[in-house]
């Protein structure tokens, strides 16, 4: 790498659109102006390098401009996540301009270095609005609610005669079991507590009181183990939960209340004690394990040498894998008239969370999301992936499934780790921020405002427990983590931790996750420990969990506007939305307004000028410009307490307590 | 200009008086550490912005302070009320080098410090810091000099939104408001 004398006078950055028009990912064939600075005339020509995996490469001539260098372009006609650099010629020879600094900027280098991210998605590509503007509750469906009905008793007993193993917790406060239970000395998730489809619709209107707009069900369908992610039917019900009748008046009653209901669907394997395999007799049916060819699901499996030896998913017996590209597995799943994705959407459901997408071919997803969409236009898709999903490599190819013909959205865990590492005090605001901005501008714009933004999750340790601990408990055992005490002035330091970690879920865009149990502060190490029962909590933490709901819910701004992150200091991160012009992004219609969320996880108090027009936090030019027209002089605290503040040229001056976050409205 | 063609130009009349004023400012105060309780002056972001580098020399060369203790003497000595014409133009470095070469190279760490203190808040963003330094196309700008070594701001709104913008945003508590 070559720093050079030209560095600071041969710039680019892609989140000016002075470099980049339009700002952000682009559809495929759209026009794209990309340029670089050249403040002192020190370059002599300049060329446009886009590469691709598998070879793809594209140079343009560039041109100089007003002071700059620039071209424009046609983006490719075919979705990726792609690469640009320039290459200059100098007097005294030639560089590279190159990213750095994350991605953002730009650095002068003697050889080609890394490419600034383009991503290219599907024209034509749309998400569920109504998706995009909700709040998300997850409910362990076993670990949320009973009912008084006795649904779940004589569900266990159904589960024991037909032959399983199953332990009842008669009381709700117990703990969960982690130790080994079976006779090969291993943990096996066999002990329930009872939740029903009843007992949570009976907490409808609790969930309704925290802003909900969607509930994500982790799996429902019959199913040996508690996590139920072992499916046994596809198409019914697991009878601790409840009967189909159940479900469907889940979803009426959700309905009158305005919010979804969205399933799990776990269809990269299936359950080894399943009516499709049927390893253990424990069904009827001829399933591939029991009755090897004969069986209608034989093909579904790959067998290396039945019946013992077979591909099961991470090594687990208990889970054989299917082969997505079985015709009948497909049928049954997705395609059919009847098919799993059909069916559980006719029933009422809104929506699919696909389990390990990232493990289902991209054309099986693309016919996933055909299916459903056929069944239910507005049904929502979202993918289980951990990590960046636009630039996933996975099974020796880079995956497509975000760039428009799969997935409306996944799951954003690296939202959820860029906070924590925030208020653990790993990062600062400025890494925070641009990561923020980073994912403004690397994810396709319908995906970007449908992201399901979570703190917690079934696979990961609590927020509460990660922000009061900053332990990874990855690195702790079982025993350890269940014997692991959160001390009470770490448990001080979650809380209030935890509220800062909400507002900021809240603010960005996306769709805010909360996992049952955080708004009341449930403690809960890694799984089975952050499955526990849910247990009512302090209300001041409710309470602010319902206060984001009803701002989430009542400021469209909030919901749909457009985005700015600013940190000011490493302490304190900040983040606009705004709408202006009486219409969101996608020109659907919203209610003008700005609000600001500041957040200081210091435990000193800051004073903070923030500088709303700055013109690379993730504005375009024009969402700018409708934001400096709308004249904002005042901001009014609505939540945190702060007092009223005025806004002078776009500039705002705030005093935030120590560890503290507020949310203001700008007029 | 040459100091003996009979002209002085506003930059070295500046410079001497900034001179023998800070030489006797130390003289009467031979406790350097303490000359903010006994020499104060408010400065208007001229060419009088000279002295707060003025002391900066005297204080690192003659007094053999080092950078921070420097710096915060001479913060505590100067404020700075911008009014509301600004004073003077830009001053081109080399001018400032030809009069006087070491306080043009503390001009130059103090921007360069400036620069390094906006690269923590905006890393790699090359346009911002060049718009809000003190040195911008070999000329300095001596009232946002002088606004980064006082050790306080008196100026308008638009001064706030305007040239002083990005040093008001890393810095708040150092500025206030005058209509």
């Amino acid at each position: 790498m070559l720093v050079s004398e030209h560095t600071p006078h041969i710039t680019h950055d892609p989140a000016r659109e002075r470099f980049h028009r339009p700002l952000g990912a682009v559809t495929t064939l759209s026009c794209l102006r990309l340029a670089f600075s050249d403040d002192r005339a020190a370059v002599k020509s300049a060329e446009l390098v886009l590469n691709g995996d598998d070879g793809y490469e594209q140079r343009w001539d560039m041109s100089p401009e007003g002071g700059d260098w620039a071209v424009t372009i046609q983006a490719p006609a075919e979705p990726a996540a792609l690469w640009y650099s320039f290459r200059l010629t100098l007097a005294n020879g030639e560089l590279w301009l190159c990213a750095a600094y994350g991605g953002r900027f730009g650095q002068l280098m003697s050889t080609r270095g890394e490419g600034f991210r383009l991503t290219v998605y599907e024209r034509g590509f749309e998400t569920p609005e109504w998706f995009r503007r909700s709040v998300m509750y997850q409910i362990f469906p076993d670990r949320f609610s009973r009912d008084s009905s006795g649904t779940a008793r004589r569900g266990v007993e159904r589960h024991i005669a037909m032959g399983r193993q199953v332990k009842y917790h008669e009381g709700w406060d117990e703990d969960v079991d982690w130790q080994p239970n079976s006779t090969d000395g291993f943990y096996f998730p066999l002990d329930f507590f009872g939740g029903t489809f009843r007992g949570i619709e009976e907490k409808l209107d609790y969930i309704k009181s925290l802003g909900v707009g969607v509930i994500y069900l982790n799996p429902i369908v019959e199913a040996r183990s508690n996590h139920r992610y072992d499916a046994a039917d596809y198409l019914q019900p697991d009878p601790i939960l409840g009967t189909l009748e159940d479900f469907e008046r889940l979803c009426a009653s959700a309905g009158e209340r305005g919010i979804r209901i969205m399933l799990d669907g776990v269809f990269s394997h299936t359950g080894a004690d399943s009516i499709y395999f049927n390893r253990d007799n424990h069904y009827r049916s001829d399933g591939a394990y029991n009755a090897g060819r004969r069986s209608p699901y034989y093909s579904w499996y790959d067998f290396r040498k039945w019946p013992e030896d077979y591909r099961c998913w991470w090594n687990f017996p208990d889970l054989p894998e299917v082969n997505e590209h079985d015709p009948g597995w497909q049928r049954l799943v997705i395609s059919g008239g009847d098919s799993v994705v059909k069916t559980w959407l006719r029933r009422g459901a809104a929506g699919w969370r696909l389990d390990v997408a990232d493990e289902l071919p991209d054309d099986v997803l693309a016919m996933i999301r055909q299916s459903a969409k056929e069944e239910k236009p507005d049904a929502v898709i979202l993918g289980e992936v951990w990590e960046d999903a636009v630039t996933k490599f996975s099974y020796g190819s880079r995956r497509k499934y975000a760039l428009g013909s799969a997935l409306d959205t996944v799951m954003n865990y690296p939202f959820r780790s860029a906070v924590l590492d925030f208020l653990c005090f790993r990062s600062d605001a400025w890494a925070l921020k641009g990561f923020l901005i980073g994912q403004r501008l690397h994810y396709p714009q319908p995906m970007y405002y449908a992201l399901m933004n979570l703190l917690s999750s079934h696979d990961v340790e609590r927020a509460r427990t990660a922000l009061a601990t900053r332990i990874d408990a990855r690195g702790l055992s079982r025993e350890q983590q269940a014997r692991f005490i959160v001390s009470d002035s770490q448990d001080e330091r979650g809380a209030v931790m935890q509220r800062l970690a909400a507002a900021l879920q809240f603010s960005v865009p996306g769709v805010p996750c909360v996992y049952y149990g955080d708004e009341a502060g449930m403690n809960g190490m890694l799984d089975p420990f952050n499955r526990g029962p849910f247990a009512e909590g302090a209300r001041p933490l409710t309470d602010w969990y319902g206060e984001l709901g009803r701002l989430h819910g009542r400021i469209d701004a909030l919901k749909c506007g457009a985005v700015a992150v600013l940190a000011p200091q490493a302490d304190v991160l900040a983040v606009l939305r705004c709408v202006s012009g009486g219409r969101d992004c996608f020109g659907s219609s919203a209610e003008d307004g700005v609000t600001v969320t500041a957040v200081n996880r210091s435990c000193e108090p800051r004073e903070v000028v923030l500088d709303l027009w700055t013109d690379n936090a993730g504005l375009s030019g024009e969402e700018l410009l409708g934001l400096k027209s709308m004249g904002l002089r005042r901001a009014a605290c609505l939540l945190g307490g702060g007092k009223e503040r005025e806004v002078e040229n776009g500039l705002l001056k705030l005093s935030l307590a120590p560890e503290s976050a507020y949310i203001y409205k700008l007029s | 200009m040459r100091l003996n063609s009979g002209a002085v130009s506003p930059l070295s009349g500046a410079y001497f008086r900034a001179a023998a004023e800070v030489s006797r400012a130390l003289e009467d105060c031979p406790a350097w550490r303490e000359l903010p309780g006994a020499y104060s002056r408010e400065l208007d972001g001229g060419v009088d912005s000279i002295a707060a580098v003025e002391l900066l020399r005297a204080l690192l060369d003659e007094k053999r302070a080092g950078w921070e203790e420097a710096l915060a003497v001479v913060a505590g000595c100067f404020t700075l009320r911008i009014p509301p014409s600004r004073a003077g133009a830009p001053i081109p470095i080399e001018a400032l080098r030809a009069l006087q070469m070491r306080d043009a190279g503390l001009v130059c760490t103090v921007n360069d410090r400036l620069c390094s203190r906006m690269w923590d808040a905006w890393p790699g963003d090359w346009l911002r810091i060049g718009e809000s330094a003190v040195i911008r196309d070999e000329e300095a700008d001596f009232t946002l000099l002088a606004a980064v070594l006082s050790s306080h701001v008196y100026c308008t709104k638009e001064e706030l939104a305007g040239p002083l913008r990005a040093l008001y945003t890393l810095d708040p508590a150092r500025f206030t408001e005058i209509c």
